[in-house]
């Protein structure tokens, strides 16, 4: 069904099209929240969380908008949001100078044991390593497909400076997941 | 123009084989009649066999071009740099496979990443958000709450819910115990003017009690079995009590002994000399 349609029976209280609403953008809306919160429990209150807010706010999403963007742009507030609250409550960990960047682990975390694929696994593992607004723009920009202009719109971003966090981005990943595994290109 | 000079302008296409008939016939006329000419074209000949003197060169000069080359990857991969960048970095990557090998790797991440777009949520989930929703909407599903959120369901739906999502998160804020402690402490107080259970006690007695009471409380906030920040800050909070209520007494004792005395001396208006013994 066209996401107009759906949206339009939603407000209307179909509880058939609210469903399908949930099935069609879950694992969308579940992916995202991974990628933010990095734990699948968290993720998994937080997608749920992310579904009552688009409840709450689906009179907000203007005729003429498309569905995604408002809805990946529901999810990254609440995410950081909740990243935002985790940070106010969770003391920072003092870490030595000497001991550098982080490493990542080599035991793979109960998130990359979920992930299918060793190519994947590992992108995920170094998609950890990255500072948070570069992550979030491999989130939204390679990952979930958003257009720069809908980034520009969604994060409050110039456009040079969002295009250029974007390339930033990637070229950081790619330097993460060469110090992990040189060969990640050669393979494909 | 001298014909040696004509010749040297002519040398780089002669190399290259790009000259027309006519300059070419004029150039290898040139050199069968000039040694000088002869001998530069050959050392330009033997400069093809030279070794790659780049990295030698980079390493007295400028450094190594890697870390501007793969800060134009994404860009030249995006075929977003203009035409001069964009031949710059190809010949960068002819020759460097640390900088070819990233540029692979940029190329396959364009296809894993798409692969996280979706991802399966655990079992139960659907089930899960759709139970909320029948929590929210128990009589009519209209979701039309506007940005106030459920405004238009029932309070005792929305208590709910918030008991159920927020109310777990406030509880482990750092402030809580503080504040919990503050509004305890007004419910006493409030209690205390209602219900006149200090009335006629002495101001020594009353200091004592109430010291007491709020030192009690602060101590079972701290042996309540909670988060260990919570603890601590109850036992700080009783600390602090017990100092204020210290201070407060002494000001207490000292404001009676001063009021008394203000008080004798004016019973005694002929007595001009200041006494200094304390009543």
């Amino acid at each position: 069904m066209d996401p107009t349609e759906l949206i339009a029976r939603c407000r209307q209280g179909d509880d058939l099209a609210w469903e399908a609403l949930v099935k069609t953008y879950q694992g969308r809306v579940y992916a995202v929240a991974v990628h933010y919160m990095r734990d699948r429990e968290e993720a998994r209150d937080m997608a749920q969380e992310i579904f009552v807010r688009v409840f709450h706010h689906l009179d907000s999403l203007e005729g003429d908008r498309p569905l995604l963007p408002w809805l990946l742009q529901i999810a990254r507030n609440a995410c950081v949001d909740r990243l935002r609250r985790l940070k106010v409550r969770t003391p920072p960990n003092p870490v030595p100078v000497e001991d550098g960047p982080e490493i990542p682990a080599a035991e793979p975390s109960p998130e990359e044991e979920a992930i299918t694929g060793a190519r994947e696994r590992l992108l995920y593992r170094a998609l950890g390593t990255l500072a948070e607004h570069y992550r979030e723009m491999i989130v939204l920009k390679d990952i979930q497909g958003l257009k720069l202009e809908e980034i520009c719109e969604l994060l409050d971003l110039p456009m040079g400076t969002a295009k250029s966090r974007s390339h930033r981005a990637r070229l950081e990943l790619a330097r993460a997941v060469r110090e992990i595994q040189p060969d990640f290109g050669a393979a494909s | 123009m001298t014909a040696c000079r004509r010749f040297e302008s002519r040398l780089e296409g002669w190399l290259a084989g790009s000259l027309d008939a006519t300059a070419r016939r004029e150039a290898e006329a040139h050199l069968a009649d000039c040694p000088s000419c002869r001998e530069l074209a050959d050392l330009a000949v033997l400069t093809d066999d030279a070794p790659d003197l780049t990295a030698g060169v980079l390493a007295a000069t400028t450094g190594p071009a890697c870390a501007r080359a793969e800060d134009h990857l994404p860009a030249w991969l995006a075929a977003d740099l203009d035409q001069a960048d964009h031949h710059l970095v190809t010949l960068h990557l002819e020759t460097c496979p640390d900088c070819r090998t990233l540029a692979d790797i940029l190329v396959a991440m364009e296809t894993t990443l798409p692969h996280f777009r979706e991802m399966t949520p655990p079992v139960g989930f659907t089930e899960q958000v759709l139970h909320t929703f029948t929590a929210l909407t128990p009589h009519a599903p209209s979701p039309k709450p506007g940005r106030e959120g459920a405004s238009g369901l029932p309070f005792d739906v929305r208590l709910s819910t918030w008991l159920r999502t927020a109310w777990p998160r406030q509880v482990q804020r750092p402030r809580f115990a503080t504040e919990l402690a503050y509004a305890l402490t007004v419910v006493a107080v409030l209690a205390v003017q209602a219900t006149g259970a200090f009335a006629g006690a002495e101001p020594r007695e009353l200091l004592e009690r109430a010291r007491e009471e709020t030192a009690e409380q602060a101590r079972a906030l701290a042996e309540a079995p909670a988060v260990t920040g919570t603890a601590v800050t109850a036992r700080r909070l009783g600390d602090r009590v017990g100092d204020f209520v210290g201070t407060l007494k002494e000001r207490a004792g000292t404001f009676l002994r001063d009021t008394a005395s203000s008080l004798l001396n004016e019973d005694e208006p002929d007595s001009s000399a200041p006494t200094e013994e304390t009543p």
